[in-house]
């Protein structure tokens, strides 16, 4: 019985982990523009998923996804904490990891459309990292990676109405972003 | 404006974790994960494994214990701590064994056997209450090990008897007591429950092609009650009757 119930968690654990190991990873990594410290986070925080899922007391999370998004969120906080509190000489090297490295492509794609795509995302990215933490947060989870309203409300403690009129600033925000750089 | 910049925006959801990490990562929290809880329930459940252990060992066999019994098994067991402290401290441990006099001291009697032949010596070692004999020319250390593990099988053997006579001044017979293990194993077959009775129920479980159980079976068919006994302590451990007594 007790080895049934640990293999419906497990089963509950790959089906969250499989359809949302992308999204967290693209959020986390987004918000540190590092790959190692995006992976760091994103393992975190699906095992900490896991270990709420095995805990009596959490096992019946209502919604694995805001969970999720939760935790990474507070990780993501945290990381920005422990590197404010490190001195200028000690802090860790950030690595520069070219978005080619952390971005999938088909392998039909020919190699002048993938400079193309690279130098596009290179764009937007340097874009979205100039906005404020809500304007991003909102970019993020709303258009990449398409969590409700309502969800999004959930995750950043606003209501609903308020990110709504995120949304609509976010975007404003991104575009006047894009054409200043495009200006230069 | 609005689609290109939408498009734009669209063109970062290409970022994607490697496929190794997706993978490597699920697989590592999963296992890990399992791993720790296993630890963790097999430290939570620390004081159950005796009691499993027990069951696995003990098979067939019933035996309840009520509070007077569990008085009389404290004291058991304290007796078999001082027995087993009291024999262990008489080993030989400080001798020197390069000097033959110190040596000599703790071999057996040395019996001549044959007059017309001084020089052969038998090593004749009797236990006052088992008449055993030990081989000629036995190592005395050997000779020791041998005499204790004798000691410990009685001490056992009391012990199986105090676990089952209901009044502690009865006088249990081998026969007896090879009844009462055989009753309880035909009660638990017929029973076939996990239920607990009393603080503790040793019963039926799954080892039912034990072999020294069966071997002891035989005994009993054979009404070699003695010998059953012993055969049953073999299906025991002393290590694990210790266990159900310290609990």
């Amino acid at each position: 019985m007790l080895f049934g119930k640990k293999n419906k968690i497990k089963k509950e654990f790959e089906k969250v982990y499989d359809s949302n190991i992308e999204h967290i990873f693209r959020f986390a990594y987004l918000k540190v523009s590092s790959k190692d410290d995006a992976e760091d986070i994103t393992s975190r925080a699906f095992l900490k998923l896991w270990q709420a899922l095995n805990n009596k007391k959490e096992s019946s999370i209502r919604n694995q996804r805001a969970f999720l998004y939760k935790v990474t969120r507070n990780l993501i906080i945290d990381y920005y904490r422990q590197n404010r509190d490190k001195t200028e000489e000690s802090k860790p090297k950030k690595e520069k990891v070219p978005l080619e490295k952390v971005v999938v492509v088909d392998k039909e794609v020919r190699a002048d459309e993938k400079a193309f795509i690279d130098s596009e995302m290179e764009e937007v990215r340097d874009a979205l990292s100039k906005l404020n933490e809500d304007y991003q947060n909102i970019i993020i989870l709303y258009y990449l990676n398409e969590l409700t309203t309502s969800e999004i409300s959930d995750l950043l403690d606003k209501p609903e109405s308020s990110i709504r009129v995120l949304i609509h600033r976010a975007l404003t925000a991104l575009r006047k972003e894009l054409k200043i750089k495009r200006k230069r | 404006m609005e689609k290109e910049l939408l498009q734009k925006i669209y063109i970062l959801r290409k970022i994607k974790p490697d496929s190794g990490f997706v993978l490597g990562t699920k697989e590592n929290i999963v296992e890990s994960g399992l791993q720790n809880e296993a630890k963790q329930r097999s430290v939570l459940q620390n004081p159950l494994i005796s009691f499993d252990a027990v069951r696995k060992t003990f098979s067939y066999l019933t035996v309840s214990v009520n509070y007077n019994s569990k008085v009389l098994l404290s004291g058991a067991f304290i007796f078999l701590l001082a027995f087993t402290f009291l024999t262990l401290s008489s080993f030989p441990m400080g001798y020197d064994y390069n000097n033959y006099n110190d040596f000599n001291e703790i071999t057996p009697q040395k019996v001549a056997t044959d007059e017309d032949d001084e020089d052969e010596l038998k090593l004749v070692a009797e236990d006052e209450d088992n008449n055993i004999d030990v081989a000629q020319n036995e190592k005395p250390v050997s000779r020791q090990f041998t005499a204790l593990e004798t000691n410990l099988r009685k001490v056992q053997k009391e012990v199986l008897g105090m676990i089952i006579k209901e009044d502690p001044d009865q006088e249990l017979t081998d026969k007896e007591m090879a009844d009462y293990i055989v009753a309880s194993i035909e009660k638990s077959k017929e029973n076939n429950t996990e239920d607990t009775i009393g603080v503790m129920q040793i019963q039926t479980v799954e080892k039912e092609e034990d072999p020294k159980l069966e071997e002891a079976m035989e005994l009993y068919k054979a009404e070699d009650y003695e010998g059953f006994i012993h055969a049953i302590l073999d299906v025991l451990d002393v290590k694990e009757l210790l266990d159900i007594l310290s609990e």
